[in-house]
């Protein structure tokens, strides 16, 4: 029986060597990690002197040197083609994650009045960039996903000083912790002072919708609200949708006071519906025993061009397209990648950032190889080509169908489609992650229990705290994951090292 | 001085090698560097308010 | 004072969602329409025919099955609403009326066609949800008007066969004013320095008026307006400080007894169930339709923090302040409902601002549902009162 955990130092969980994999992939392997480290020296280069300013200023910033560990954590195990899909969509991810960063930092008026600051239209949450399309000169930058989700990928600790300042000044703990972090890196000053104008706006949930008015108190240019429908499957509210869109479109020209480019825009939305197409494609792959697509890093870069992308970054269909070679390649040759597999699982609810890795170590550690997640299903939506009001409709639909937003609004029977994407999948275990402050998928708990008696599926919970893992450790969710497997599922680990070990004070 | 620069480029890979076998890289970050920044964070005087 | 001649008779209607005047307008035929969010024009449930109930969960000891549906992580009022309704407490209903306001509210009315509730005593219940604006453009006020067409008259219509028209919903705008201005009146005597009528009774009057067929309050809703105005009062006012009350759903009179216990008046009632916003005349104005005018009051006067543009979030600020200053009060209490998104952040910054830009005292509060923790409320308050007496005495300096 292996014995993985012996690999890592106790409580920090950083590994003593890395992972032997075989001779070929532990070169490959590391061939991807000199690539990794040459988008990060690529990525200084950008403006050195702004972005160790940055990295001094931001504590937010500082959890980004956790990023190489995460790559480690999330492709753990993984061999072959699995592996090679995951560095594929994984330098994609780093390079536009890196390029984000370094934009903030050489557009931050808190290193000097910059005229590059400008050229940014900043968006609030999860919103997805194709609002901006029709305008070539402009780029849009993310507010909060990037001091806070992203973040906490890579290190655990960043998040809860930012929520702990909310508390302080009176916010309950029980309050959704992504917005609650996103509140406190406003109050605490920790947004770089970057853009034209903001873009808020109610996704996906009841905090986001009060964090934003927060947040638009600490911030120094106009901000405007794109406040869309929650009723999305309603035709009824389309007009309203299309209307908030225009507003919204027209705010960021009086602020920027560029024009709306129909051309341009349609050339962004072209490249949006190839990303969308090539994730349709993916999951037919993923549908398979012969899937290299697998664990963590497909959901996050699906997560990540839907948030960020949306058409704007040409690298990110490169990739795409690339995955898909490997993953084609592998399905013709019969390749089992994920070769200790017992079960297949899908995961549902919000699950705990600050254990990216979950799903690699089901895998690593009970053979439960997850195949699709929630978020694999948000957005996704095909946009017009060629009629400019369907197309906006379109960015709203999108933007509607957002991650979370998908499931937890416009209706009980959208969370209640994990059943249908088990099947659609071929997973025997259904995973809801028990977010304990989203309120949304919780008032929802009950029938997901029923449903799965009914249905005669196996169904286990995950407890998390989300952005806080000193509420509900690593380890805790583990023991729960566990727990099910030996009392319900009646099965012995196939590492036994890795059903409990301590990494709480790690990254 | 090209013999110099020639076993400095070729010792680039090994040297790189042994950097990521024994994961120095994120030794370094963790236990070398990210104590200092978390001290840099908590001396920063911030502008906290509502 | 002297009790008031119909209080008893009240508070007794407040016992049960399902109250005697509930029962007999069921029993002359008329359709119980129910609801819980402002969102919901209380008036367009009084068309002919038909009569809004504001749902209340009174009594409630524990949510066991609310619990085990939304686990105890969601906020209180919802899991009570779904406990009630679990239990057949609102199975007099002809039909549920509801807006995806708030992500735990809305999934609590869910039940009712998630588990079938009240179609087995009444196949034609139905229960309509409806998308509301976050923001007030004029596109948001012409969606809100196209939803309370399509969720509210259009199925009344059909399955009730109710008559929605023009001049049917000028009629019941007419009626609802009626009942706002009897109720404001009374609600308008807490500005003076002794009023004539205790937070607490006016609290047991709002909701009365909320939670029974209107057309069988309104004789004892007048009346009890002329005693009001008649009534002698003591010689001096019994209380410490008077307060403005703001934040979400309070709908136990009892909450409000427990702040004049605390030597608090409550002389501005702005929260969810209460009368600031809810009991404002509709103005009908030259060429608009009446549906028009209802959309546009409701959306105009609403409170809700779920409003997210400037222009809203600085009117829930002034409003206080002009309640404050309308109502002579002296201080300000924010409560928040335990696990409400909305207010626990618009706590946070009400409370703020009020303090520190304002300098209004003020406090925020968590509370849960029913009065379980009523003895660590009863210390915050005796607390903020003496606090605000103090600053009487210390001339404004705490």
């Amino acid at each position: 029986m292996a014995n993985e955990a012996k690999r890592f130092y106790k409580g920090s969980g950083i590994a003593k060597h890395r992972e032997w994999r075989g001779l070929k992939d532990t070169f490959y392997d590391y061939t991807q990690w000199a690539i990794n480290l040459g988008i990060l020296v690529k990525f200084v280069t950008k403006s050195p002197v702004r972005i160790v300013k940055g990295l001094f200023e931001y504590r937010w910033f500082g959890g980004y040197i956790g990023a190489l560990h995460m790559i480690d954590k999330c492709t753990a195990g993984m061999r072959g083609p699995a592996l090679r899909v995951s560095h594929t969509q994984m330098h994609a991810i780093m390079t536009g994650t890196t390029n984000m960063i370094a934009d903030s930092m050489k557009g931050d008026r808190r290193f000097g009045d910059t005229k590059y600051a400008d050229k940014f239209v900043m968006l609030e949450q999860t919103m997805c960039p194709e609002i901006a399309a029709g305008f070539p000169n402009l780029k849009t930058l993310p507010l909060e996903v990037l001091q806070g989700l992203l973040g906490t990928y890579m290190d655990q600790n960043l998040a809860p000083f930012y929520m702990d300042i909310m508390e302080n000044v009176g916010l309950p703990a029980d309050s959704c912790r992504l917005s609650a972090n996103a509140a406190g890196v406003a109050i605490n000053d920790d947004y770089p002072e970057i853009g034209a104008c903001l873009i808020t706006n109610n996704m996906p949930c009841d905090s986001s919708t009060m964090n934003s008015q927060l947040i638009e108190r600490r911030v120094k240019i106009p901000t405007t609200v794109a406040g869309i429908p929650m009723r999305w499957e309603d035709e009824s509210t389309d007009k309203y949708a299309l209307a908030q869109m225009k507003d919204t479109i027209k705010f960021i020209e009086d602020t920027t006071g560029e024009k709306f480019d129909e051309r341009a825009f349609f050339s962004v939305i072209k490249q949006h519906n190839k990303e969308v197409r090539n994730e349709f494609e993916a999951w037919e792959y993923a549908k398979t025993p012969y899937s290299a697509y697998g664990h963590v890093i497909c959901p996050l870069f699906h997560a990540f061009y839907f948030t960020f992308s949306g058409g704007t970054m040409p690298f990110i269909d490169k990739a795409a397209k690339k995955a898909l070679r490997i993953a084609e390649k592998a399905y013709r040759s019969k390749v089992v990648s994920f070769d200790k597999t017992r079960h297949r699982m899908i995961t549902w609810g919000g699950p705990g950032c600050y254990y990216v890795d979950f799903n690699t170590w089901a895998y690593n550690c009970w053979g439960v190889l997850v195949v699709a997640g929630m978020d694999m299903f948000s957005g996704n939506v095909i946009i017009s080509e060629d009629n400019l009001d369907d197309a906006l409709l379109g960015v709203a639909h999108n933007y509607e169908r957002g991650v979370m937003r998908r499931h937890l609004t416009g209706g009980y029977q959208h969370l209640l489609e994990v059943w249908d994407e088990a099947e659609r999948f071929n997973c025997d275990i259904v995973l809801v992650y028990d977010d304990i402050t989203c309120k949304g998928a919780m008032g929802l708990s009950g029938v997901v229990n029923d449903q799965a008696k009914e249905k005669n599926k196996h169904l286990v919970w995950v407890q998390n705290d989300m952005f806080d893992h000193r509420t509900i450790s690593r380890n805790e969710m583990r023991r729960q994951f566990s727990d099910y497997m030996t009392a319900v599922m009646q099965e012995e680990p196939l590492d036994a090292s890795l059903v409990d070990f301590d990494d709480y004070e790690g990254w | 001085m090209k013999k110099k620069l020639l076993i400095g480029a070729m010792s680039i890979v090994p040297l790189s090698m042994l950097i990521y076998w024994f994961n120095l890289d994120n030794k370094l970050l963790y236990y070398g560097v990210r104590p200092i920044l978390n001290k840099v964070y908590d001396s920063r005087k911030r502008d906290v308010r509502l | 004072m002297k009790d008031l001649k119909h209080l008893i008779y009240f508070e007794n209607l407040l016992q049960d969602a399902n109250n005697e005047l509930v029962k007999q307008a069921a029993a002359e035929g008329k359709k119980a329409l129910g609801y819980t969010c402002y969102f919901v024009p209380e008036v367009l449930l009084n068309l002919g025919g038909c009569f809004s109930v504001r749902l209340r969960a009174p009594g409630t000891t524990n949510t066991d099955i609310g619990t085990y549906y939304m686990t105890n992580k969601t906020c209180p009022f919802t899991r009570s609403i779904l406990e009630r309704s679990m239990e057949g407490g609102y199975n007099f209903l002809s039909a549920m009326f509801s807006s995806e306001t708030c992500q735990m509210m809305h999934r609590a009315h869910e039940y009712f066609d998630i588990m079938g509730l009240v179609k087995e005593q009444n196949p034609d219940f139905f229960m309509s949800m409806m998308d509301v604006p976050f923001v007030t453009t004029k596109a948001a006020f012409e969606h809100y008007e196209g939803q309370l067409k399509k969720y509210i008259l259009e199925p009344l219509e059909r399955v009730y066969g109710v008559d929605v028209s023009d001049g049917a919903i000028r009629a019941a705008i007419a009626e609802h004013n009626e009942i706002c201005r009897i109720v404001s009146e009374i609600g308008d005597l807490r500005k003076l320095p002794n009023p004539p009528v205790t937070s607490y009774e006016f609290h047991v009057i709002q909701l009365v008026s909320e939670c029974c067929p209107q057309y069988l309050i309104k004789e004892k809703l007048e009346e009890t307006l002329k005693e009001i105005k008649k009534r002698k009062t003591d010689p001096k006012p019994n209380y410490r400080a008077r307060l403005v009350v703001t934040g979400s759903e309070v709908d136990d009179p009892a909450f409000t007894k427990l702040l004049e216990d605390c030597g608090a008046y409550v002389c501005a009632d702005r929260y969810c169930y209460g009368s600031i916003p809810g009991r404002e005349q509709i103005e009908l104005r030259e060429g608009e339709s009446a549906l028009t005018a209802v959309a546009r009051h409701y959306l105009t006067t609403s409170q809700c923090p779920r409003f997210m543009n400037k222009e809203k979030q600085l009117q829930r600020r002034q409003c206080l302040k002009d309640l404050v200053r309308d109502y002579n009060a002296d201080g300000i209490l924010y409560l928040q409902m335990k696990f409400c998104e909305f207010w626990s952040y618009e706590r946070v910054m009400g409370v703020h601002d009020m303090n520190v830009v304002e300098n209004i005292p003020c406090i925020g509060v968590e509370k849960e549902y029913t009065m379980a923790s009523a003895g660590q409320l009863r210390t915050r308050f005796q607390a903020f009162v003496e606090s605000i007496e103090i600053k009487k005495i210390q001339g404004g300096k705490m």
